[in-house]
Protein backbone atom coordinates (compact mmCIF):
# COMPACT_ATOMS: atom_id res chain seq x y z
CA UNK A 1 0.00 0.00 0.00
CA UNK A 2 1.22 3.27 -0.89
CA UNK A 3 2.61 5.32 1.78
CA UNK A 4 0.34 8.01 2.75
CA UNK A 5 3.02 10.27 5.04
CA UNK A 6 3.80 13.20 2.33
CA UNK A 7 7.29 14.14 2.99
CA UNK A 8 6.96 16.98 5.35
CA UNK A 9 9.46 18.51 7.61
CA UNK A 10 7.79 20.75 9.60
CA UNK A 11 7.12 20.73 13.45
CA UNK A 12 3.81 19.52 14.42
CA UNK A 13 2.78 22.33 15.71
CA UNK A 14 2.80 24.36 11.72
CA UNK A 15 1.20 20.48 10.57
CA UNK A 16 -1.31 20.41 12.62
CA UNK A 17 -3.77 23.03 14.06
CA UNK A 18 -3.24 22.33 17.69
CA UNK A 19 -5.98 24.99 19.25
CA UNK A 20 -9.09 23.06 17.26
CA UNK A 21 -9.87 21.47 20.56
CA UNK A 22 -10.67 25.60 21.29
CA UNK A 23 -13.27 25.72 18.48
CA UNK A 24 -16.68 24.08 17.84
CA UNK A 25 -16.44 21.96 15.07
CA UNK A 26 -18.31 23.03 11.66
CA UNK A 27 -21.50 20.53 11.45
CA UNK A 28 -22.15 20.75 15.49
CA UNK A 29 -22.07 24.36 15.03
CA UNK A 30 -24.39 24.61 12.21
CA UNK A 31 -26.38 22.02 14.68
CA UNK A 32 -26.70 24.58 17.26
CA UNK A 33 -27.95 27.29 14.94
CA UNK A 34 -30.53 25.34 13.95
CA UNK A 35 -31.26 24.17 17.23
CA UNK A 36 -31.50 27.62 18.32
CA UNK A 37 -33.47 28.76 15.63
CA UNK A 38 -36.31 26.10 16.05
CA UNK A 39 -36.36 26.26 19.47
CA UNK A 40 -36.42 30.89 19.43
CA UNK A 41 -38.85 29.83 16.43
CA UNK A 42 -40.81 27.93 17.72
CA UNK A 43 -41.45 29.19 21.01
CA UNK A 44 -41.91 32.90 19.52
CA UNK A 45 -44.67 31.56 17.49
CA UNK A 46 -46.41 29.89 20.54
CA UNK A 47 -45.82 32.84 22.25
CA UNK A 48 -47.48 35.07 19.88
CA UNK A 49 -50.70 32.78 19.84
CA UNK A 50 -50.46 33.02 23.69
CA UNK A 51 -50.38 36.69 23.89
CA UNK A 52 -53.46 37.13 20.96
CA UNK A 53 -55.26 34.47 23.11
CA UNK A 54 -56.07 31.94 20.15
CA UNK A 55 -56.20 28.47 21.19
CA UNK A 56 -57.01 26.90 18.72
CA UNK A 57 -53.84 24.90 17.84
CA UNK A 58 -54.46 23.04 20.68
CA UNK A 59 -57.93 21.25 20.64
CA UNK A 60 -58.13 17.95 20.26
CA UNK A 61 -60.34 17.55 17.55
CA UNK A 62 -62.55 19.90 15.37
CA UNK A 63 -66.04 20.75 17.09
CA UNK A 64 -68.81 19.04 16.11
CA UNK A 65 -71.34 20.76 13.30
CA UNK A 66 -74.03 22.42 16.20
CA UNK A 67 -71.42 24.11 18.04
CA UNK A 68 -68.87 24.89 15.17
CA UNK A 69 -70.29 28.60 14.83
CA UNK A 70 -67.86 29.41 17.75
CA UNK A 71 -65.22 26.66 17.24
CA UNK A 72 -63.17 30.17 17.76
CA UNK A 73 -63.56 30.94 21.13
CA UNK A 74 -62.29 28.51 23.27
CA UNK A 75 -63.42 30.75 26.28
CA UNK A 76 -67.56 29.75 25.35
CA UNK A 77 -67.32 26.29 27.35
CA UNK A 78 -63.91 26.30 28.59
CA UNK A 79 -64.13 28.34 31.33
CA UNK A 80 -61.99 29.16 34.52
CA UNK A 81 -63.73 27.59 37.95
CA UNK A 82 -66.74 29.32 39.22
CA UNK A 83 -65.19 29.47 42.77
CA UNK A 84 -62.23 31.54 41.49
CA UNK A 85 -59.63 29.56 42.86
CA UNK A 86 -57.78 29.63 39.46
CA UNK A 87 -57.98 31.10 36.54
CA UNK A 88 -55.24 28.73 35.01
CA UNK A 89 -57.23 25.63 34.89
CA UNK A 90 -60.19 26.07 32.31
CA UNK A 91 -62.51 23.20 32.61
CA UNK A 92 -65.99 22.35 31.09
CA UNK A 93 -68.42 23.58 33.64
CA UNK A 94 -71.54 22.61 33.42
CA UNK A 95 -72.84 26.44 33.69
CA UNK A 96 -71.50 25.99 30.07
CA UNK A 97 -73.93 24.06 28.91
CA UNK A 98 -76.97 25.73 30.85
CA UNK A 99 -76.45 29.11 29.54
CA UNK A 100 -77.95 27.32 26.03
CA UNK A 101 -79.58 24.10 27.06
CA UNK A 102 -82.09 23.89 29.44
CA UNK A 103 -81.47 20.28 31.00
CA UNK A 104 -83.61 18.51 32.80
CA UNK A 105 -82.88 15.28 35.01
CA UNK A 106 -82.71 12.28 32.65
CA UNK A 107 -84.88 10.16 34.63
CA UNK A 108 -86.95 10.80 37.67
CA UNK A 109 -84.57 8.58 39.88
CA UNK A 110 -81.90 9.87 38.19
CA UNK A 111 -79.05 10.33 41.67
CA UNK A 112 -75.83 10.49 39.20
CA UNK A 113 -75.73 13.60 37.19
CA UNK A 114 -77.65 15.62 39.75
CA UNK A 115 -74.76 17.57 41.48
CA UNK A 116 -71.30 18.62 40.90
CA UNK A 117 -68.78 16.47 41.92
CA UNK A 118 -67.67 12.87 41.62
CA UNK A 119 -70.10 10.24 42.79
CA UNK A 120 -69.09 6.53 43.93
CA UNK A 121 -71.84 4.14 43.42
CA UNK A 122 -71.68 1.62 46.02
CA UNK A 123 -73.59 -2.03 46.19
CA UNK A 124 -73.18 -5.35 44.18
CA UNK A 125 -71.39 -3.27 41.41
CA UNK A 126 -68.41 -2.28 40.97
CA UNK A 127 -67.45 1.28 42.19
CA UNK A 128 -67.05 3.50 39.72
CA UNK A 129 -66.24 7.16 40.13
CA UNK A 130 -68.89 8.87 37.29
CA UNK A 131 -68.35 12.71 37.05
CA UNK A 132 -71.09 14.68 37.51
CA UNK A 133 -70.87 16.73 34.54
CA UNK A 134 -72.73 17.19 31.03
CA UNK A 135 -69.08 16.61 29.50
CA UNK A 136 -68.71 13.67 30.71
CA UNK A 137 -71.01 11.84 28.81
CA UNK A 138 -71.81 14.66 25.89
CA UNK A 139 -68.16 14.67 24.34
CA UNK A 140 -66.63 17.06 22.17
CA UNK A 141 -63.97 17.57 19.97
CA UNK A 142 -64.64 14.43 18.07
CA UNK A 143 -65.75 15.65 14.90
CA UNK A 144 -67.88 17.84 12.79
CA UNK A 145 -70.19 14.87 12.45
CA UNK A 146 -70.06 13.76 15.82
CA UNK A 147 -73.78 13.71 17.40
CA UNK A 148 -73.55 14.85 20.64
CA UNK A 149 -76.91 13.37 21.97
CA UNK A 150 -75.65 9.73 20.66
CA UNK A 151 -74.54 8.56 24.03
CA UNK A 152 -73.08 4.86 23.43
CA UNK A 153 -75.39 2.21 25.35
CA UNK A 154 -72.18 1.51 27.50
CA UNK A 155 -72.85 4.77 29.42
CA UNK A 156 -75.81 3.38 30.57
CA UNK A 157 -74.82 0.13 31.00
CA UNK A 158 -72.24 0.97 33.43
CA UNK A 159 -74.85 1.20 36.06
CA UNK A 160 -77.91 -0.50 34.78
CA UNK A 161 -76.04 -3.36 33.72
CA UNK A 162 -78.86 -5.64 35.31
CA UNK A 163 -82.62 -4.48 35.29
CA UNK A 164 -83.59 -7.05 37.41
CA UNK A 165 -81.34 -7.65 39.84
CA UNK A 166 -81.38 -3.47 39.97
CA UNK A 167 -85.56 -3.98 40.77
CA UNK A 168 -87.21 -3.02 37.26
CA UNK A 169 -88.19 -5.27 35.44
CA UNK A 170 -88.08 -4.74 31.22
CA UNK A 171 -91.62 -5.47 31.05
CA UNK A 172 -92.50 -2.90 33.98
CA UNK A 173 -90.23 -0.24 33.31
CA UNK A 174 -91.65 2.89 33.10
CA UNK A 175 -91.83 4.46 30.05
CA UNK A 176 -89.16 6.89 29.22
CA UNK A 177 -91.02 10.02 28.81
CA UNK A 178 -89.71 12.15 25.60
CA UNK A 179 -87.22 14.17 25.96
CA UNK A 180 -87.93 17.83 25.57
CA UNK A 181 -86.95 20.16 23.08
CA UNK A 182 -83.18 21.68 23.87
CA UNK A 183 -83.89 24.93 23.84
CA UNK A 184 -81.01 26.77 22.45
CA UNK A 185 -80.59 30.72 22.68
CA UNK A 186 -77.83 33.57 23.44
CA UNK B 1 -22.46 2.94 18.32
CA UNK B 2 -22.12 -0.18 16.84
CA UNK B 3 -24.97 -2.64 18.12
CA UNK B 4 -23.87 -5.28 20.19
CA UNK B 5 -24.27 -7.49 22.22
CA UNK B 6 -24.00 -5.40 24.90
CA UNK B 7 -27.32 -3.77 23.29
CA UNK B 8 -29.44 -7.13 24.55
CA UNK B 9 -30.37 -6.29 28.14
CA UNK B 10 -31.69 -2.71 27.25
CA UNK B 11 -33.45 -4.35 24.03
CA UNK B 12 -35.14 -6.73 26.97
CA UNK B 13 -35.83 -4.12 28.97
CA UNK B 14 -37.27 -2.00 26.55
CA UNK B 15 -39.85 -4.95 25.42
CA UNK B 16 -40.70 -5.67 28.90
CA UNK B 17 -41.91 -2.24 29.43
CA UNK B 18 -43.60 -2.20 26.60
CA UNK B 19 -45.34 -5.21 27.52
CA UNK B 20 -46.24 -4.11 30.91
CA UNK B 21 -47.78 -0.44 29.45
CA UNK B 22 -49.46 -2.21 26.99
CA UNK B 23 -51.28 -4.49 29.26
CA UNK B 24 -51.63 -1.44 31.53
CA UNK B 25 -53.39 0.18 28.56
CA UNK B 26 -55.62 -2.16 27.76
CA UNK B 27 -56.29 -3.12 30.98
CA UNK B 28 -57.63 0.03 32.06
CA UNK B 29 -59.37 1.15 28.80
CA UNK B 30 -62.34 -0.80 28.78
CA UNK B 31 -63.28 1.50 32.54
CA UNK B 32 -63.39 4.70 30.92
CA UNK B 33 -66.91 5.72 29.15
CA UNK B 34 -65.52 7.50 26.35
CA UNK B 35 -62.95 5.13 25.60
CA UNK B 36 -58.95 5.57 26.72
CA UNK B 37 -57.49 9.18 26.01
CA UNK B 38 -54.61 11.28 27.67
CA UNK B 39 -56.48 12.64 30.45
CA UNK B 40 -57.09 9.30 32.09
CA UNK B 41 -54.53 8.43 34.77
CA UNK B 42 -53.29 6.09 32.84
CA UNK B 43 -52.71 8.42 29.94
CA UNK B 44 -51.65 11.14 31.87
CA UNK B 45 -48.78 8.65 33.82
CA UNK B 46 -47.79 7.15 30.21
CA UNK B 47 -47.70 10.70 29.07
CA UNK B 48 -45.60 12.21 31.65
CA UNK B 49 -43.29 9.01 31.35
CA UNK B 50 -42.65 9.91 27.81
CA UNK B 51 -42.09 13.15 28.33
CA UNK B 52 -39.14 12.16 30.77
CA UNK B 53 -37.80 10.28 28.70
CA UNK B 54 -37.67 12.66 25.78
CA UNK B 55 -35.99 15.03 28.57
CA UNK B 56 -33.44 12.37 29.19
CA UNK B 57 -32.88 11.78 25.49
CA UNK B 58 -32.13 15.69 24.78
CA UNK B 59 -29.67 15.13 28.20
CA UNK B 60 -27.46 13.37 26.21
CA UNK B 61 -26.01 16.63 24.44
CA UNK B 62 -25.96 18.35 27.31
CA UNK B 63 -23.61 15.94 28.93
CA UNK B 64 -21.31 15.77 26.34
CA UNK B 65 -20.58 19.75 27.35
CA UNK B 66 -19.46 18.96 30.72
CA UNK B 67 -17.19 15.20 30.15
CA UNK B 68 -15.57 16.19 33.74
CA UNK B 69 -19.12 15.83 35.72
CA UNK B 70 -18.36 11.94 35.67
CA UNK B 71 -22.32 11.31 34.94
CA UNK B 72 -21.53 7.89 33.22
CA UNK B 73 -20.42 6.04 30.52
CA UNK B 74 -20.92 7.70 27.34
CA UNK B 75 -21.92 4.33 25.57
CA UNK B 76 -24.02 3.81 28.31
CA UNK B 77 -26.59 6.97 27.67
CA UNK B 78 -25.80 6.46 24.06
CA UNK B 79 -27.09 3.06 24.42
CA UNK B 80 -30.37 4.60 26.63
CA UNK B 81 -30.88 7.22 24.59
CA UNK B 82 -31.61 4.74 21.61
CA UNK B 83 -33.72 2.32 23.07
CA UNK B 84 -35.79 4.66 25.55
CA UNK B 85 -36.08 6.61 22.32
CA UNK B 86 -38.03 4.18 20.51
CA UNK B 87 -39.81 2.91 23.77
CA UNK B 88 -41.12 6.80 23.52
CA UNK B 89 -42.98 5.75 19.97
CA UNK B 90 -44.94 3.41 21.73
CA UNK B 91 -45.57 5.14 25.16
CA UNK B 92 -46.72 8.12 22.94
CA UNK B 93 -49.01 5.82 20.64
CA UNK B 94 -50.88 4.38 24.23
CA UNK B 95 -50.89 8.02 25.76
CA UNK B 96 -52.54 9.41 22.63
CA UNK B 97 -54.90 6.23 22.05
CA UNK B 98 -53.28 5.98 18.54
CA UNK B 99 -55.48 9.25 17.70
CA UNK B 100 -54.05 12.19 15.73
CA UNK B 101 -55.85 14.19 17.96
CA UNK B 102 -55.96 18.24 16.67
CA UNK B 103 -53.75 20.64 15.32
CA UNK B 104 -50.93 20.46 17.81
CA UNK B 105 -51.01 16.77 18.43
CA UNK B 106 -51.36 15.71 14.84
CA UNK B 107 -47.82 17.82 14.46
CA UNK B 108 -46.04 16.28 17.80
CA UNK B 109 -46.61 12.88 16.11
CA UNK B 110 -45.01 14.19 12.39
CA UNK B 111 -42.13 15.52 14.37
CA UNK B 112 -41.96 12.11 16.52
CA UNK B 113 -41.95 10.02 13.38
CA UNK B 114 -39.51 12.44 11.54
CA UNK B 115 -36.89 12.28 14.56
CA UNK B 116 -37.64 8.97 15.38
CA UNK B 117 -36.68 7.80 11.33
CA UNK B 118 -33.99 9.90 11.38
CA UNK B 119 -31.94 8.65 14.52
CA UNK B 120 -32.68 5.06 12.92
CA UNK B 121 -30.66 6.47 9.93
CA UNK B 122 -28.24 7.43 12.04
CA UNK B 123 -27.21 4.27 13.72
CA UNK B 124 -27.88 2.12 10.54
CA UNK B 125 -24.69 4.82 9.30
CA UNK B 126 -22.89 4.35 11.90
CA UNK B 127 -22.81 0.38 11.64
CA UNK B 128 -20.91 0.71 8.26
CA UNK B 129 -19.56 3.51 7.40
CA UNK B 130 -16.37 3.83 10.71
CA UNK B 131 -15.69 0.54 9.09
CA UNK B 132 -15.38 1.89 5.88
CA UNK B 133 -13.38 4.95 7.10
CA UNK B 134 -10.94 2.66 9.07
CA UNK B 135 -10.75 -0.16 6.21
CA UNK B 136 -10.44 2.11 2.91
CA UNK B 137 -9.05 5.47 4.34
CA UNK B 138 -6.08 4.04 5.28
CA UNK B 139 -4.69 8.28 5.42
CA UNK B 140 -7.70 9.47 7.64
CA UNK B 141 -7.34 12.21 9.84
CA UNK B 142 -8.80 14.40 12.98
CA UNK B 143 -12.19 15.44 10.99
CA UNK B 144 -11.47 19.10 12.40
CA UNK B 145 -8.25 19.02 10.60
CA UNK B 146 -9.07 17.60 6.89
CA UNK B 147 -9.32 20.83 5.33
CA UNK B 148 -6.27 22.22 6.75
CA UNK B 149 -4.28 18.80 5.62
CA UNK B 150 -6.32 19.46 2.23
CA UNK B 151 -4.93 22.80 1.77
CA UNK B 152 -1.04 21.77 2.77
CA UNK B 153 -0.94 19.34 0.47
CA UNK B 154 -0.56 21.48 -3.26
CA UNK B 155 2.20 23.20 -1.02
CA UNK B 156 4.26 19.92 0.38
CA UNK B 157 3.61 19.36 -3.79
CA UNK B 158 5.46 21.85 -5.09
CA UNK B 159 8.13 21.83 -2.59
CA UNK B 160 8.74 18.23 -3.74
CA UNK B 161 8.97 19.32 -7.29
CA UNK B 162 11.32 22.66 -6.68
CA UNK B 163 13.61 20.20 -4.90
CA UNK B 164 13.75 17.74 -7.88
CA UNK B 165 12.69 19.94 -11.36
CA UNK B 166 13.84 23.10 -10.09
CA UNK B 167 11.24 26.47 -10.65
CA UNK B 168 7.89 25.53 -11.44
CA UNK B 169 6.42 27.86 -13.61
CA UNK B 170 8.53 30.77 -15.19
CA UNK B 171 7.12 32.91 -12.22
CA UNK B 172 9.56 31.41 -9.62
CA UNK B 173 7.49 30.79 -6.62
CA UNK B 174 8.96 32.52 -2.75
CA UNK B 175 10.24 29.35 -1.29
CA UNK B 176 12.01 28.18 -4.36
CA UNK B 177 15.13 26.84 -3.67
CA UNK B 178 16.12 23.72 -6.03
CA UNK B 179 18.66 23.71 -8.89
CA UNK B 180 22.55 23.79 -8.82
CA UNK B 181 24.75 26.22 -7.91
CA UNK B 182 24.35 27.45 -11.47
CA UNK B 183 20.44 28.01 -10.69
CA UNK B 184 20.34 24.93 -13.40
CA UNK B 185 17.19 22.89 -12.61
CA UNK B 186 18.26 19.28 -11.34
CA UNK B 187 18.95 16.46 -13.90
CA UNK B 188 16.06 14.42 -14.45
CA UNK B 189 13.63 16.72 -12.93
CA UNK B 190 12.08 18.11 -15.87
CA UNK B 191 9.01 14.92 -16.58
CA UNK B 192 8.56 15.65 -12.78
CA UNK B 193 8.09 19.38 -13.77
CA UNK B 194 5.50 18.97 -16.52
CA UNK B 195 4.00 15.17 -14.74
CA UNK B 196 3.11 18.68 -11.77
CA UNK B 197 1.88 21.12 -14.14
CA UNK B 198 -0.93 18.88 -16.28
CA UNK B 199 -1.92 16.39 -14.06
CA UNK B 200 -1.09 16.69 -10.13
CA UNK B 201 -1.67 20.42 -9.28
CA UNK B 202 -4.74 20.50 -11.11
CA UNK B 203 -5.87 17.34 -9.24
CA UNK B 204 -4.84 18.88 -5.95
CA UNK B 205 -6.85 21.68 -6.40
CA UNK B 206 -9.57 20.75 -6.75
CA UNK B 207 -10.61 20.81 -11.20
CA UNK B 208 -13.08 18.72 -12.25
CA UNK B 209 -11.99 15.93 -15.07
CA UNK B 210 -8.30 14.63 -15.50
CA UNK B 211 -6.80 11.67 -15.57
CA UNK B 212 -5.76 11.85 -11.72
CA UNK B 213 -9.39 10.96 -10.87
CA UNK B 214 -8.78 7.73 -11.59
CA UNK B 215 -6.76 5.96 -9.66
CA UNK B 216 -5.52 3.39 -12.27
CA UNK B 217 -4.56 6.07 -15.04
CA UNK B 218 -2.80 7.95 -12.07
CA UNK B 219 -1.20 4.58 -11.34
CA UNK B 220 -0.13 3.72 -15.08
CA UNK B 221 0.58 7.81 -14.67
CA UNK B 222 3.06 7.21 -12.14
CA UNK B 223 4.71 4.26 -13.84
CA UNK B 224 5.41 6.10 -16.91
CA UNK B 225 6.94 9.17 -14.58
CA UNK B 226 9.08 6.38 -12.96
CA UNK B 227 10.51 4.95 -16.20
CA UNK B 228 11.20 8.55 -17.41
CA UNK B 229 13.36 9.85 -14.69
CA UNK B 230 16.50 8.91 -13.02
CA UNK B 231 16.96 6.83 -9.44
CA UNK B 232 17.73 9.65 -7.74
CA UNK B 233 14.43 11.33 -8.92
CA UNK B 234 12.60 8.47 -7.77
CA UNK B 235 12.24 9.46 -4.03
CA UNK B 236 10.44 12.45 -5.65
CA UNK B 237 7.90 10.44 -7.04
CA UNK B 238 7.15 8.50 -4.10
CA UNK B 239 6.86 11.63 -2.22
CA UNK B 240 4.29 13.31 -4.95
CA UNK B 241 2.50 9.55 -4.78
CA UNK B 242 1.88 9.96 -1.21
CA UNK B 243 0.69 13.07 -1.50
CA UNK B 244 -1.53 11.97 -4.32
CA UNK B 245 -2.87 9.23 -2.54
CA UNK B 246 -3.48 11.27 1.29
CA UNK B 247 -5.54 13.67 -0.69
CA UNK B 248 -7.74 11.01 -2.28
CA UNK B 249 -7.82 9.14 1.54
CA UNK B 250 -8.83 12.56 2.82
CA UNK B 251 -11.32 13.31 0.09
CA UNK B 252 -12.69 9.87 0.74
CA UNK B 253 -13.18 10.89 4.65
CA UNK B 254 -14.98 14.36 3.75
CA UNK B 255 -17.69 12.50 2.04
CA UNK B 256 -17.95 9.81 4.10
CA UNK B 257 -17.72 11.95 7.17
CA UNK B 258 -20.90 14.81 4.94
CA UNK B 259 -22.78 11.52 5.14
CA UNK B 260 -22.16 10.50 8.56
CA UNK B 261 -22.47 14.34 10.07
CA UNK B 262 -25.46 14.98 7.71
CA UNK B 263 -28.73 13.27 9.47
CA UNK B 264 -27.53 15.26 12.66
CA UNK B 265 -28.71 18.23 11.13
CA UNK B 266 -32.18 17.06 10.81
CA UNK B 267 -32.43 14.60 14.36
CA UNK B 268 -31.11 17.64 16.62
CA UNK B 269 -33.28 20.30 15.45
CA UNK B 270 -36.34 18.46 15.06
CA UNK B 271 -35.42 16.83 18.55
CA UNK B 272 -35.78 20.46 19.87
CA UNK B 273 -38.45 21.37 18.19
CA UNK B 274 -40.76 18.08 19.67
CA UNK B 275 -39.55 19.18 22.96
CA UNK B 276 -40.66 22.62 23.01
CA UNK B 277 -44.04 21.41 21.51
CA UNK B 278 -44.80 18.75 23.50
CA UNK B 279 -43.59 21.14 26.89
CA UNK B 280 -46.61 23.44 25.11
CA UNK B 281 -48.90 20.66 24.55
CA UNK B 282 -48.54 19.22 28.24
CA UNK B 283 -49.34 22.77 30.27
CA UNK B 284 -51.95 23.72 27.99
CA UNK B 285 -53.62 20.07 27.88
CA UNK B 286 -53.63 20.16 31.50
CA UNK B 287 -54.93 23.75 31.04
CA UNK B 288 -58.59 22.59 29.32
CA UNK B 289 -58.60 19.34 31.00
CA UNK B 290 -62.04 18.11 31.56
Amino acid sequence: MPDRRPPDSRPIEERFDVTYVRRTHGPDLANRWLAWLVVLGGGGLLAMLAVRGDNRVYSSGSLSAVHASFGNDCAQCHQPAADGSSNFFLPVADDACLRCHAAVEHASNQTQFSAAGAVVIPGHLEPVRMAAQCAACHVEHRGHDADLNLIPDRMCVQCHSNLSRDGLRPAEAPPVPDEPAVETGP
Amino acid sequence: MLVDRKHIPWAVATIAFGAAASAWYLSDAPRHLNGPSGSTAVGLTLGSVALGIMLFCAALSLKRKVPHWRLGKASTWLRGHIWLGLLTCLLVGLHAAFRLGGPMTTLLWVLLALVTLSGLIGLVLQQFIPRLLLHSVPGETIAQQLRRRLNDLPMLAERVVLQYAGAIDTAAPPWQDGGDAAGQPPAGGEPIRRFYLDHLRGYLAGENGGDMRDPHRAENLFSALHTMTPAHAHAGIAGLNSIYHLHRDLQRQRRLMRVLFAWLLFHVPLSWALLVLVAAHAVMALRFWT
